[in-house]
């Protein structure tokens, strides 16, 4: 048996190449099927940047194996270790985002949309607008109707 | 750089904002959807469930919002249901007065769950008619009802016609006899649970014969089980359970040789619920637990007979226990914590209500605690519990309650209502070592004069503090240190003043409830100014006094309050 793992390479937006083993790539469900039909040419990946992909690679290596691990220590370190990864500006965070939907990696996805959920959790209206530069485009008619409405959304 | 970044950038699409929203409590998407538009349709699109207030609503309205609903739950709902029927697949509608069915109905096949406790009646002809619009139910509860009077053969003659039947809550309907369960138990293949409290008429025989034609039925519950003993024949029927995971003996006469005959079947327990039963012994007791290692749910409300060595000794065996209620346990001290602490690590849940003694545990092992705990995973057990619920302890005093701000670091609800000794001392220092503490409720609790000035801004989102001396000043503590606060209950805070309550509602901008029944001293036109003040108040409890009409009512309702009568 080959003791050398198997390496897929990969080009961002911006040319950059990177490395990375066939097992991780594996788990990028949008890129599986070229991995898997045994595609040894520079997968390109025009809309991730060559940083993005550097952070989204680091994420998906440390984290491959470890999250299916039993052992409390591991998924303790594991834990702050990814407390660390996302501290990144809101424009990073938004790239991770956008990075995982696109190339369908199921863990990174949730992590950082679970991080912005939590930013969101406690914030008003006029601070979300303001964290996320959404612009209110409801009349003051429509704003009141909603508000109108919305008694009955009491509870769980 | 955030400036030089072109605005694009900060734009996600829409399945990334639906993932997001997907993480978010119900209670944060109401103040989300209304940023903007892309917002509003998508919290409205996401919403499937609903709880709502208001006895009456227009349901054409609630669909042409949210066209994904499937589950509805109205307390007390006295409008129609038609137009919604359709699409849903779970409905509850708890204290209503009786079931609104419609005159020409169905069937509607989508609903799989119907819950109806405590209706206000319950006779044949309701339960003919469920059976009819909803023939492919597989939950059914009509627990409780206030006046119910139905019959046996009423009851088989419906249940018949509902083949798939999963799960039935029949508890309370006190003309239940043992014909019904028969009949469960010889035409329903398909059921996995059944509720059957406070049914006088159901005899132990006939349970038993139950577990017996059943074996793969899941969840059993019942009350007043095995008096004046249980005989041979009806533990018997138990030789034969396979799948019970969730089994509950109310207030019952339970002896260690029906726990014997329990372990013996080796069944899959996860909940075993034993509240006010007595009849047996802890090692009886011990026996059926040695068998059910995997129990994560246990409930020995009022089992005189634990000690704290006893319950050291049950933590050992019950390693996957999540959620314990130990109340009213008598001969149990403060020191039980520490055990389920160290021994249980997936324990989220202890409800401890009633504790006699306290002071007695050992102090050095409590106190070691905190210092071994510190970045260690492997020791790190007291993380997982968030929920501790000790009222009516008499003797739980300040001391006790500083060891616990060192035990439990992730604690999010803490009820210590009702529990005279304590003071604000030991009150600031658990909201300050507990930095998550989320829910709180020191209710009752005379030795709270004051609400701790001394502290950091607080994650606090809910705070019931009926019957406190709170006033002005606390109030304002409150405000600036709770800014996320989303519930305050006062009621019968006699030194709470209109002027406390106005610097609340200005600082508090996440705030939805807010209870000032009885709190004689703040003016009841407070109310229409909080609700111009805080657009996000949902409901409002006011002082005594206020009686508003319906045009005002219904104006509050327009603007998003729901204002009760004081």
């Amino acid at each position: 048996m080959s003791s050398k793992k198997k390496v897929i390479t990969l080009r961002s937006s911006d040319g950059e190449i990177f490395e990375v083993e066939e097992a991780v790539a594996l788990e990028w469900l949008t890129i599986k099927p070229l991995v898997e039909s045994g595609c040894t040419d520079a997968i390109p990946l025009p809309q991730v940047t060559g940083n993005i992909l550097a952070k989204v690679i680091e994420y998906c290596k440390k984290h491959i194996g470890a999250s299916e691990s039993e052992d409390r220590k591991i998924l303790y370190e594991l834990e702050s270790w990814d407390a660390d990864f996302i501290k990144v500006d809101q424009g990073t965070l938004f790239d991770l985002i956008r990075a995982a939907d696109y190339l369908t990696i199921k863990t990174l996805f949730e992590f950082t949309c679970q991080t912005v959920a939590d930013t969101i959790k406690h914030k008003t209206i006029e601070e979300v607008r303001h964290i996320f530069r959404e612009s209110n485009d409801f009349t003051p008619e429509e704003e009141k109707e909603i508000r109108g409405k919305s008694w009955w959304l009491q509870g769980l | 750089m955030e400036e030089s970044r072109p605005e694009r950038e900060y734009e996600l699409p829409r399945e990334c904002w639906e993932k997001i929203v997907s993480f978010l409590h119900p209670h944060h998407l109401d103040s989300l959807s209304l940023v903007n538009k892309l917002f509003l349709s998508i919290t409205n699109s996401h919403r499937t469930h609903f709880s709502c207030l208001s006895p009456t609503f227009d349901p054409s309205s609630l669909l042409r919002r949210f066209p994904n609903i499937t589950s509805l739950c109205l307390p007390a709902y006295h409008g129609t249901l038609l137009p919604l029927l359709p699409n849903l697949a779970s409905l509850s509608l708890p204290d209503s007065d009786g079931f609104p069915l419609p005159h020409s109905p169905g069937p509607f096949p989508k609903l799989k769950s119907l819950l109806l406790p405590r209706l206000g009646t319950l006779r044949d002809h309701d339960l003919r008619g469920i059976s009819r619009c909803f023939p492919l139910l597989e939950e059914l509860g009509v627990s409780y009802p206030r006046d119910g009077s139905v019959t046996d053969w009423g009851l088989m003659h419906s249940l018949l016609k509902l083949k798939r039947l999963r799960k039935i809550d029949l508890s309370g309907n006190v003309f239940v006899s043992d014909i019904v369960v028969e009949c469960l138990s010889a035409n329903f293949p398909e059921l996995r649970e059944i509720w059957v409290k406070d049914c006088f008429l159901v005899s132990e025989k006939c349970i038993s014969e139950l577990v017996r034609n059943r074996p793969d039925l899941e969840g059993l519950h019942v009350s007043n089980f095995g008096y004046p003993a249980v005989s041979s024949e009806v533990t018997g029927g138990f030789r034969f359970a396979r799948g019970l995971k969730s089994l509950g003996l109310l207030s019952s006469f339970v002896t260690d040789d029906f726990f014997g005959v329990l372990a013996d079947a080796n069944l899959p327990l996860r909940e075993l619920l034993l509240p006010y039963s007595n009849g047996f012994t802890f090692d009886g007791l011990m026996e059926l637990l040695m068998n059910c290692r995997e129990i994560e749910v246990l409930d020995l409300k009022g089992a005189s007979f634990l000690s704290d060595d006893r319950v050291a000794g049950l933590c050992r065996v019950l390693g996957n226990l999540i959620s314990v209620d130990f109340s009213e346990c008598r001969g149990l001290t403060d020191g039980i914590l520490h055990s389920l602490a160290r021994h249980c690590p997936l324990l989220r849940e202890v409800r401890m209500d009633g504790l006699v003694a306290v002071g007695r545990a050992d102090k050095s092992e409590l106190q070691m605690d905190p210092s071994t705990n510190n970045g260690n995973p492997n020791i790190g057990v007291n993380c997982m519990l968030n929920f501790l619920s000790l009222a009516k302890a008499s003797s739980l005093n300040d001391h006790f309650l500083k060891d616990i701000s060192h035990m439990f670091l992730n604690l999010q609800h803490l009820d210590i209502s009702n529990c005279g000794k304590i003071t604000e001392e030991s009150l600031s220092t658990i909201l300050n070592g507990c930095g998550k503490i989320l829910h709180l409720d020191i209710s009752l609790c005379p030795g709270i004069v004051n609400f701790p000035p001394d502290m950091d801004d607080l994650n606090l989102e809910v705070l019931v503090a009926q019957g406190v001396g709170f006033d002005c000043t606390d109030l304002g503590v409150i405000a600036r240190r709770c800014p996320r606060l989303r519930r305050i209950d006062l009621k019968s805070c006699r030194k709470v003043t209109t002027p406390g309550v106005k610097q609340l509602v200005s600082s508090c901008k996440l705030l939805r409830e807010v209870s000032l029944q009885w709190c004689n001293n703040v003016d009841v036109e407070v109310v229409a100014w909080m609700i111009f003040k805080r657009p996000s108040l949902r409901r409002i409890v006011p002082p005594k006094g206020l009686v508003l009409s319906k045009n005002q009512k219904s104006f509050f309702l327009r603007h998003g309050c729901l204002v009760r009568d004081g």
